[in-house]
């Protein structure tokens, strides 16, 4: 364990931005903060750089207490979303403030700047100045701003977000190379799920100034541990529904499922809320009527590229919504048209159960 | 001890608790400069104009002023040319700033070149050279043989005109050089006439901008000292009969009930500026795209005749001060000379180089000043942030004769720490600085915010400290905008007259001082080369550095606010 979160609060006047989160992260750990806009991912990366106090609770780093060490003094690197390159300093200088600032030896310098330069491929640019490069560029120099100090940990609040989606794709590979080569503790701050899944060891989701889930990204989209983190990481079907006994729900339908994972203890009759992806929901055309599967009615068929997003409408007792994910191939099978009739089938193994 | 850190803890940002003790000193080294030269003084005034001869607190002056009906008509004679000289410079302005921005026409640098001279000059040129033109002895009569005579309201009412015609353009060409090109598609897709986009697109763009120069000319017309001293004859305004009070009779009391009587309209007239300035800057989006005004022969044609015609009258006025100062004997002896450049009276060339360097030490310490209480403005969301805030624009509506005058009450008592300084340079120098800190300040706060917030904390977290930072992260971006606030104090510190009028001494006068009592001792022709001095200096400065801000590679920095 390096980095200790313990029980830390944070608010600003009436709102409480951060509440009674505690978290470790180890050595070398690449770990993402994903949530939606307010939810309190940034108010607890600026509490880690130092740029603001916790009201409650402490961070440590290994031993020390962080506590009344200032951000200027605890060494930590920090890119920012804007960039924030000097404009008046060409790249070296920007590169060099760091050096300069925490008083390395003047001859040093000029390697150390290089070295860290050809590391995020930059080492040609070193006398352009910030409104000469692109904005991939500039993050790359901000990237190697914030590393060349040798900082304890890397903070990055949302580094790829002012960038367009191609550069934006090839900096994530970058970034996470260059913190692999490194093996240096590192935060990112995001708000997209794909970004946190792909570069990530472990994902926090935050929501309303609380952790919903730590775990790593596979963990976090097999098996979202609520209702929340299952809706705000990849897609998610929701059904109302109640239990019908002990591992098995019925929906307003009439259709009686057997569902494996439970992340509610609801005793028989109480409304419930069942979740299921869209890859994992089959269909087949047809009506059967059996108990274990739904009919339903083709609403919408959506070309997403490599595959199809087809909208259901649930017939029978209540008419609720639910979509699909197919393969190309799976579309063409099944002959799949807009208006057809299509029966439902939800594995056990993929179904969840969260409290309403 | 703790509990003034508790306290000191409260008034600042709870977030940065840690440096609060530091940021509380700064706050205080920016505020205390300030409460002692505008606060004050202006105390100072408030409490003379109610002290009675008895030395009791009440309004025995007050009823004394305005029982009396000629002091009545002194306030009615100030309305009387502010308000249409006010009407009159806006129009001006408005079609001359429309034609600079929003037609085709051509030399369009050169007019507004024009337009600012009486920028450079002290207030009292345009008198001077309405004098010369049109006086008893002026050029029009002296030709046509006609007994024309412009002293009193007339004079007042031109002079002042063209002196804050510079002001107003300055603010119509902020308001009219932004428009949205997009706006104008619009409207022309939809089928609107010319006149119906002037009067529904851009008239609704310019209105912030109509108003806030309305009342900056206002404000500047009923406040002027120079040009109605000059001209103004027998036709007393509020400005001149302050002077007459403290300096012809050294009747102080009623020169403080007068201050006070021309600090209503002034503060009246700041206080609605600053509430539409706020809204105007907001009018303005970012996705707006530049328009690019279409040759419209017609339009161009009356709009060129209009420019030209009002840069004519500016140039006669100043050209006429510039010929006069190389004649013999005006209006006898017409032969040129350069003997008027003697100097041989009213102390020669020393109030010159008193006033460059009281101009000097107004730029240092004006920049100074401005810059550091912009940025605690900025930054302090305390009780003592917004107090700063308010005393740093608080000399907008205090006419410099009224500051001056607040000066000698406050100051020129040996009781007081501040009178080790009273009667030098660096008095009249702060009294300069902070007259015209209001502009100095909102233009430091502009040039602050070109600062995003966020290199702050880049540097913080990479280990920078406050020197650091500032030294090599701020400064150069905000440098350019340095130099601006720079030469706006020099300028306005070489030609200053109204704040600096009570506070001259016979050994220690200043420039645009010995202007107005070279002109009063009827030493024209040496008036006129002292002005013409003044004016050729100040260009030539601003002509420097404008030329060594492009060598370094500066480019678009605005001088001339």
């Amino acid at each position: 364990m390096q980095l200790a979160l313990e029980d830390v609060t944070k608010r600003f006047g009436e709102v409480t931005a951060v509440r009674h989160v505690s978290l470790e992260i180890a050595r070398g750990e690449f770990v993402c903060f994903l949530g939606p806009s307010g939810c309190g991912k940034t108010t607890l990366l600026r509490l880690v750089a130092g740029l603001d106090t916790p009201d409650e609770g402490r961070i440590r780093l290994g031993d020390s207490d962080l506590t009344g060490i200032s951000a200027r003094d605890r060494n930590f690197g920090m890119v920012f979303q804007s960039y924030s390159l000097f404009p008046s300093m060409n790249v070296a200088r920007n590169v060099s403030y760091g050096l300069h600032c925490r008083r390395w030896p003047a001859e040093k310098i000029p390697e150390r700047v290089r070295e860290i330069l050809e590391l995020v491929h930059l080492a040609e640019q070193t006398d352009r100045y910030p409104n000469q490069l692109s904005g991939g560029q500039q993050q790359r120099v901000a990237l190697a701003r914030a590393l060349a100090p040798e900082p304890g940990v890397l903070l990055l609040d949302e580094p790829l977000s002012a960038l367009d989606a191609k550069v934006r794709m090839t900096l994530r590979e970058e970034v996470r190379r260059v913190q692999r080569r490194l093996g240096i503790t590192t935060i990112m701050v995001t708000h997209d799920q794909k970004e946190a899944l792909t570069m990530a060891d472990r994902v926090v989701v935050m929501n309303d100034g609380v952790i919903e889930q730590v775990d790593e990204p596979t963990e976090l989209y097999g098996s979202p541990a609520t209702a929340f983190v299952a809706d705000f990481v990849g897609a998610m079907n929701f059904l109302e529904a109640r239990v019908e006994s002990a591992g098995r729900v019925r929906l307003a339908g009439g259709t009686v499922l057997d569902c494996a994972n439970w992340r509610t203890d609801a005793q028989s009759g109480a409304p419930v809320r069942l979740a299921v992806r869209p890859e994992d929901t089959r269909l087949e055309r047809g009506a059967n009527g059996g108990v274990d599967t739904i009919d339903a009615r083709v609403e919408w068929i959506e070309f997403l590229g490599s595959s199809y997003r087809v909208d259901l409408r649930m017939q029978g007792g209540e008419a609720q919504l639910m979509s699909a994910e197919l393969s190309a191939n799976a579309i063409r099978e099944r002959g799949l048209r807009e208006g057809e009739t299509v029966v439902v089938t939800l594995p056990a193994e993929h179904l969840w159960v969260y409290p309403v | 001890m703790s509990a003034v850190r508790g306290f000191a803890a409260r008034l600042l940002s709870p977030a940065r608790a840690h440096t609060s003790s530091k940021n509380l000193a700064l706050t205080i080294a920016v505020l205390v400069p300030a409460l002692v030269f505008v606060a004050y003084p202006l105390w100072a005034i408030l409490h003379q104009s109610f002290l009675g001869a008895d030395g009791q607190l009440g309004f025995e002056n007050y009823t004394r002023y305005f029982t009396d009906p000629s002091f009545l008509k002194v306030i009615g004679n100030s309305f009387a040319v502010a308000l249409p000289a006010t009407a009159l410079t806006i129009g001006i302005a408005y079609v001359f700033a429309y034609a600079l921005h929003r037609s085709a026409i051509a030399l369009k640098r050169l007019w507004y070149v024009i337009a600012m001279v009486p920028l450079f000059a002290p207030s009292l040129v345009q008198a001077l050279g309405l004098q010369l033109l049109l006086g008893r002895n002026g050029l029009l009569n002296r030709t046509l043989g006609t007994e024309f005579d412009i002293y009193g309201y007339w004079g007042i009412f031109i002079a002042d005109t063209l002196y804050a015609l510079p002001h107003a353009v300055l603010i119509m060409s902020a308001a009219l050089a932004v428009a949205d090109a997009r706006l104008y598609e619009s409207a022309r897709m939809l089928g609107a006439s010319d006149w119906r986009m002037f009067r529904t697109v851009t008239l609704p763009a310019t209105r912030y901008g109509l108003v806030s120069a309305t009342f900056i000319v206002f404000t500047i017309v009923i406040t002027d000292f120079g040009n109605p001293m000059v001209i103004g004859g027998d036709y007393g305004v509020l400005a001149t009969e302050i002077y007459n009070q403290v300096s012809g009779q050294a009747n102080f009391r009623l020169g403080a009930v007068i201050g006070i009587v021309l600090l209503v309209p002034a503060a009246v007239a700041v206080v609605i500026e600053r509430r539409v300035a706020r809204r105007q800057a907001a009018a303005i989006t970012a996705g707006a795209v530049p328009l690019v005004p279409e040759r419209q022969r017609a339009l161009d044609a009356v709009l060129l005749g209009f420019v030209a015609l009002v840069c004519l009258a500016v140039l006669a006025v100043v050209g006429m001060v510039v010929y006069a100062s190389f004649v013999r004997l005006w209006p006898y002896n017409l032969t040129l000379t350069l003997s008027n450049y003697d100097f041989d009276v009213q102390g020669g060339y020393e109030p010159f180089l008193t006033s460059l360097k009281m101009a000097l030490t107004a730029t240092i310490v004006g920049v100074v000043m401005a810059t550091l209480a912009a940025y605690v403005a900025q930054n302090s969301r305390t009780g003592l942030g917004r107090l700063l805030y308010f005393i740093s624009i608080l000399p907008a509506a205090v006419p410099g004769m009224v500051l001056g005058l607040g000066y000698i009450f406050a100051f020129n008592d040996p009781a007081n720490p501040v009178y080790a300084i009273y009667g030098t340079i660096l008095m009249l120098a702060l009294n300069t600085v902070y007259h015209y800190h209001a502009q100095g300040f909102l233009t430091a706060t502009t040039a602050l915010k070109q600062i995003d917030s966020t290199f702050d904390e880049a540097s913080e977290m990479l280990g920078g400290g406050f020197l650091r930072t500032f030294w090599q992260v701020h400064l150069p971006i905000i440098l350019p905008s340095l130099v601006g606030l720079g030469v706006f104090f020099f300028m306005r510190s070489m030609v200053t007259l109204s704040g600096v009028i009570f506070l001259v001494t016979p050994g220690r006068n200043l420039a645009a001082v010995s202007v107005l009592l070279l002109d009063d001792s009827g030493e024209t022709t040496q008036a006129a080369a002292f002005s013409t001095l003044i004016m050729l200096f100040v260009i030539a400065v601003l002509v420097g550095i404008q030329i060594t801000l492009r060598a370094a590679g500066f480019r678009d920095v605005r001088l001339i606010r």
